[in-house]
């Protein structure tokens, strides 16, 4: 997919696949089949953004969820993740490349170190360094400005950043001059992320800091015999922060927070004395308290009844705005995501079949499938009048599915091209508005 | 047809009384549509649980009548009471997808219910299976099908189609779609709505989402901490909200469409019902509460030709209701 990135993208998804193997019975051979739950996806959350994930069950949304928490690995692909407080950026002038930098942000000292730095091919190292002692002073003075540096380049506008100790590898002699740019992205980029696709051990707990997940069920998801201050200090335990004294200050403030107050009167009941939008709340505060920089939020307030519903979504976007978390939102309810996110992917069998912003996805849809479920959507208001998009069956199982589009069979607008080509790919309409169709 | 008069549904448990139902009256007539909105706890399930007389066992009538075609259900006994469930009122439950016997055949499950209810052959039973299944949109070819077989939509059709099976004058339909994507969902209550006119059956329908209560039902009643709030005709009650609890939890309902406006939060949390709070059971999250909210319970009264509403301070200026 040709999209261009923005600066501030905060996890990137490139190609990801996740396939189940299909269980035969005993005596069965043949082939081992293969249920395609999430295909060849490609998404970016940008920082402080709340990205949507709608469709109806079974479409790979809770997959793509726990991908991303790494709660599952991906078949294959990459997903890659900028670590916090660490920006980088290539110093240019008069449009060529000087060299590249990336610098860390130590918040508790105030301090900025360099983690990388090296000089382009062709440009002169002492001017590379004058320029980056410049940028570097610039920003020492005013180091809180570090989260907004955005320094554009290259030809698509792609703000580069690097997130490793690790240094580029210059890009070949033969590769200076007009190709050098794009070498030079290249190169930047593979180190501007972490790629968590394939973490494990003690990596993966390192990185498990950094994400959180809410579930739907507030009754399930929080450990009955263990009390509200146990429940919320627990990813502090397992990540090893603080003293317990420190830990109990910091309940005792998320909890605030959460708007579960006074704080010492919930700190020591048990989940089944509090509400339903009450233990949703301490999800949240749990999920929050070891400052996560993305939370995946499945279906959190589907359980809610309207009255509560609306204080936790309201909390859940103060946060957001207080801490710079991005969310991936992951919900059947589109009048909820409109509420929500800023941008929606609309999955059906495991493909995302069109994304962009969520007011024109619902307000335009182009995508066939997008158009049946909004126009499927009940609406408060007797006398509005919907005219209902019929589809024909039922969504069908993505065992080994045919290569066209996934949708075909279903679709309206089916033709003899969606009939011979491949599934389509997601094409850029203006605006961010991507759509996978050949017919629209 | 149907008359609820000062209906009281008390549950006894280890902590006390808890008072589901209070004094909730209404009636519904021949073929009509009635919708009861409210959240968990309101009273909306108990509600039609008591007008099946299928209690827990730990609850009981306290008071009131229930007419049904003029006989009072309240009085019946249970052999009484066969008679009424399936051919005079049948209930389509929550997740009933779930309910089927997943060990039987589907069709059969059905010809057990005809048979239990009246004495007809075992083929005529059958083919009135048929004839339901293409009603509710079911291939007649799959009446030997097993639940599992089935999707999740077309189990909730079968049964739909047990609930039909002996053609009841009223179904009770306790969110019957809540479970399903809005697609199934969609496809599912249109086709409730057109089997209703068309066999001229009522329907209360039940629910949560003020969003498919507005658009298949033709009568409204809200209800809040196991009181009727208000009641009215659909178009009334969407566009000229009279209690502040109806006017609160519809400014706090998303829609994808009109205009974006800013979702309501009700603040507090709905009242515990073992102690239900005096006068008003609104009145601890009211924004119009007064001395006498607090102290006497308003009665639900007639506002206008078919809209009541049970509040002392009801909301007179246009309710800001989104518009489409």
């Amino acid at each position: 997919m040709n999209q261009a990135l923005p600066a501030n993208v905060s996890i990137w998804v490139q190609d990801v696949r996740k396939l189940f193997p299909v269980q035969k019975g005993l005596f069965v051979r043949g082939k081992l089949q293969h249920v395609h739950a999430v295909d060849h996806l490609d998404f970016y959350i940008q920082e402080g953004e709340s990205f949507g994930l709608v469709g109806e069950s079974g479409c790979g949304k809770t997959t793509t969820g726990s991908l991303l928490v790494r709660l599952l690995e991906p078949t294959s692909g990459h997903i890659l993740m900028r670590r916090p407080q660490v920006r980088g950026f290539v110093l240019q002038q008069g449009g060529t490349p000087l060299g590249a930098i990336s610098i860390r942000l130590d918040e508790e000292k105030r301090a900025l170190s360099v983690v990388a730095a090296d000089v382009a091919p062709g440009a002169n190292p002492r001017h590379f360094k004058q320029q980056a002692d410049v940028a570097l002073s610039q920003l020492a003075r005013k180091p809180e400005q570090l989260s907004q540096v955005k320094i554009h380049f290259g030809e698509n506008g792609r703000g580069i950043v690097m997130d490793h100790i690790s240094r580029f590898q210059p890009p070949s002699a033969a590769q200076n001059g007009r190709g050098a740019w794009d070498v030079w992205a290249q190169r930047a980029r593979n180190v501007e992320f972490m790629d968590i696709a394939h973490l494990d051990g003690a990596g993966l707990k390192r990185f498990r800091r950094h994400v959180q997940m809410i579930f739907q069920d507030p009754y399930g998801s929080l450990n009955p015999r263990k009390t509200i201050y146990d429940i919320v200090a627990e990813p502090l335990k397992v990540q090893k922060i603080g003293t317990l004294h420190e830990r109990e200050a910091q309940v005792m403030e998320m909890l605030e927070v959460v708007g579960l107050t006074p704080a010492e009167s919930f700190m020591f009941r048990y989940p089944h004395e509090l509400s339903g939008g009450q233990r949703q709340r301490v999800a949240v505060a749990r999920a929050i308290i070891v400052r996560p920089t993305f939370v995946v939020a499945d279906e959190p307030t589907s359980m809610l009844d309207v009255s509560i519903r609306t204080g936790v979504m309201r909390l859940m976007q103060n946060l957001q705005k207080e801490f710079g978390i991005s969310y991936l939102y992951i919900t059947h309810d589109l009048a909820v995501a409109r509420y929500m996110c800023e941008r929606i992917a609309v999955m059906y069998l495991g493909k995302i079949v069109e994304m962009g912003p969520t007011e024109e996805i619902l307000q335009n849809p182009l995508h066939p499938y997008t158009r049946a479920l909004i126009s499927a959507v009940p609406v408060p208001d007797p006398a509005y009048k919907r005219q209902p998009i019929e589809l024909k069956g039922s969504i069908p199982k993505p065992i080994d599915p045919h290569p066209r589009c996934r949708f075909y069979d279903r679709c309206p607008l089916a033709s003899k091209r969606c009939e011979a080509e491949v599934h389509p790919a997601l094409v850029d309409r203006g605006n961010g508005h991507f759509v996978a169709c050949y017919e629209v | 047809m149907l008359e609820v008069k000062n209906l009281s549904v008390h549950y006894r448990t280890k902590k006390g009384e808890v008072s589901a139902l209070e004094n909730v009256s209404f009636s519904l007539e021949r073929g009509q549509a009635l919708g009861l909105v409210g959240e968990s706890g309101c009273g909306k399930t108990t509600l039609a649980l008591t007008l099946m007389r299928l209690f827990a066992e730990n609850g009981y009538i306290k008071s009131g009548q229930m007419l049904f075609n003029g006989q009072d259900l309240v009085t019946l006994n249970e052999e009484q009471m066969r008679q009424v469930r399936w051919k005079g009122i049948s209930m389509v439950f929550q997740a009933a997808m779930n309910t089927l016997n997943p060990v039987y055949r589907v069709g059969d499950q059905i010809i057990e219910a005809i048979q239990n209810h009246e004495s007809t052959s075992y083929e005529a039973a059958r083919a009135r299976v048929a004839e339901l299944f293409e009603l509710v949109g079911i291939n007649a070819t799959r009446i030997d099908s097993y639940p599992h077989e089935y999707s999740g939509g077309m189990r909730q059709r079968a049964v739909i189609a047990m609930a039909l099976a002996c053609y009841p004058a009223l179904i009770i339909a306790d969110e019957p779609t809540t479970a399903l994507d809005v697609i199934v969902q969609d496809r599912i209550l249109k086709r409730m709505d057109e089997l209703r006119r068309q066999l001229n059956m009522a329907m209360i329908y039940i629910s949560h989402d003020i969003a498919v209560i507005a658009e298949v039902s033709e009568m409204v009643g809200v209800m809040y901490a196991g009181k009727m709030v208000e009641f009215g005709p659909t178009d009334d009650i969407f566009k000229r909200p009279q209690h502040p609890y109806t006017v609160a939890l519809m400014s706090s309902f998303p829609s994808i469409r009109g205009e974006k406006h800013d979702l309501f939060t009700i603040p507090g949390e709905p009242p515990n019902l073992l102690k239900p709070p005096a006068g008003c059971r609104f009145h601890p999250r009211c924004p119009y509460a007064s001395e006498t909210c607090e102290q006497s319970e308003p009665a639900l009264e007639l506002r206008d030709e078919r809209h009541s509403v049970a509040c002392w301070h009801p909301v007179k200026e246009k309710a800001k209701v989104r518009a489409s």
